[in-house]
């Protein structure tokens, strides 16, 4: 008996002590949308939709989703649409980062030396440099055809949105 | 008690060993979380900076495709599928390129192209949205940055891609154009690895289920230019054998649930947006063989 008791009690202990990678994670939304699913899977009914930045308390995992409480509401979220660490505010124009970048960088310029040649990075040819020159022009006006992630969500959610007006 | 009890002792040591063995695991695990952390703003930001400017190349190689609506329609489509990609620093950008060849590319932070002839064989809206979804996945992995070995980080906060974004010494400039030099070479020439390319395909066909498109767009597409083989082979050598790359997206839409309903195809809305492509010169040529 007592090694049957024995037995269950390091059982019993190994499965706490295993399953703690999962039980009781907290993660985060890193997209802008996650669906919140009735089941872990896409044809289960969605209960709703999480924003980027949610923080969610994870039980379980399963066929790649993870079991959520989000405001007392239970669900299934997407593990692709989660990580666990929270996700970068936004800064507005993202290129507006370069000069911070840049300052950072160069505390240690020594460093870029054994940074290019250990990516690989030496001069050994430039046929796509000589080859390929830059479009400048062509790309302002590529990024004039960005949309806001309003109306990308309206054209997803309605399916019907006209398109051909721009 | 003593005797017969010491093998039970011995498991539940181990047990506990092993238990506690995992504990730790997760402890490093928060440790590179938070590492993580720290340097993921840098990591976006300068991400988008460098794969601007390889998008400034691809344009200056293979020209915009001067079609306003069409464009717009792309960028719709592929914004919408961007909204549940992991990729809350990127700001993404797509357009069409004016090239009869079939293929697509991502850059680092966003910017995502298609070819016209890749459009001009596609037959409804699932099908874009997984190619786009491909790329977006790309992108929301790092690929690029990784397979350049740019997202190792060095003993201080500074990236790799860091600093080379932040020098202006000649030394440092040489040190971008070779980078971007390396990454033109990966998107023309050599491609990402199958791993990648793999993994890129079902988180894609993931992004487009979840947007709600049918699951299998992606090997719909795959299987009618595979048909084209002889004209698409010279564009086939920055992916994994077909062969390969339908039975991994197989294998995936039979783990993916979907309940198959109406208008996940979007078909008309496709064919309205891209009727101008298609009723050009060239689309006729398409349309004839193709579609």
């Amino acid at each position: 008996m007592n090694t049957r008791r024995w037995m269950s009690i390091a059982v019993c202990l190994g499965i706490l002590l295993l399953s703690g990678r999962v039980f009781g994670e907290t993660i985060y939304v890193h997209s802008r949308i996650a669906p919140l699913m009735a089941g872990p899977d896409l044809a289960s009914g969605k209960l709703g939709e999480l924003e980027l930045g949610s923080k969610l308390e994870a039980d379980r995992l399963q066929n790649g989703w993870y079991h959520v409480v989000s405001d007392g509401k239970s669900g299934w979220v997407n593990r692709l649409m989660v990580k666990k660490y929270p996700p970068v505010k936004e800064k507005g124009d993202q290129l507006m980062g370069r000069q911070h970048l840049a300052r950072r960088a160069r505390i240690r310029p020594s460093s870029l030396a054994s940074t290019a040649a250990a990516r690989g990075l030496r001069a050994e040819r430039n046929r796509y440099n000589m080859r390929l020159k830059a479009d400048y022009k062509a790309l302002e006006k590529m990024e004039s055809f960005r949309v806001t992630p309003q109306d990308a969500r309206c054209f997803v959610m309605k399916g019907s949105q006209n398109v051909s007006g721009q | 008690m003593c005797q017969g009890n010491k093998p039970v002792s011995a498991l539940v040591v181990m047990v506990m060993v092993i238990g506690l063995a995992a504990r730790a695991d997760c402890g490093r695990q928060r440790i590179n979380v938070i590492a993580k952390e720290q340097e993921a703003p840098a990591d976006w930001q300068t991400e988008a900076w460098f794969g601007r400017k390889l998008a400034a190349r691809i344009l200056g190689s293979i020209p915009l495709c001067d079609c306003p609506a069409a464009n717009r329609y792309l960028n719709l489509v592929g914004s919408g599928l961007a909204l549940y990609a992991p990729a809350p620093g990127a700001v993404f950008t797509f357009g069409i390129l004016d090239s009869e060849k079939v293929n697509a590319y991502a850059t680092p932070g966003g910017y995502i192209f298609v070819t016209k002839g890749a459009i001009l064989r596609m037959r409804n809206e699932a099908e874009l949205a997984a190619v786009l979804g491909h790329e977006i996945a790309h992108v929301s992995c790092h690929h690029m940055v990784k397979s350049l070995g740019l997202n190792r980080h060095q003993d201080s906060a500074v990236g790799g891609m860091a600093v080379l974004v932040g020098g202006t010494t000649g030394s440092f400039r040489q040190a971008i154009s070779q980078g971007l030099e390396k990454g033109l070479e990966i998107l023309f020439d050599t491609g990402y690895s199958r791993k990648q390319e793999l993994e890129a395909d079902r988180i894609g066909m993931q992004l487009a289920v979840t947007a709600g498109y049918r699951k299998d767009g992606l090997v719909n597409f795959l299987k009618r230019i595979h048909g084209f083989e002889a004209s698409a082979a010279e564009d086939d050598r920055s992916h994994p054998t077909w062969k390969v790359r339908l039975q991994q997206l197989e294998a995936s839409m039979d783990g993916l649930h979907q309940d198959p309903g109406p208008g996940q195809t979007r078909e008309e809305r496709f064919n309205e947006a891209f009727a101008q492509l298609f009723d050009s010169d060239i689309g006729d040529e398409h349309n004839r063989s193709s579609r």
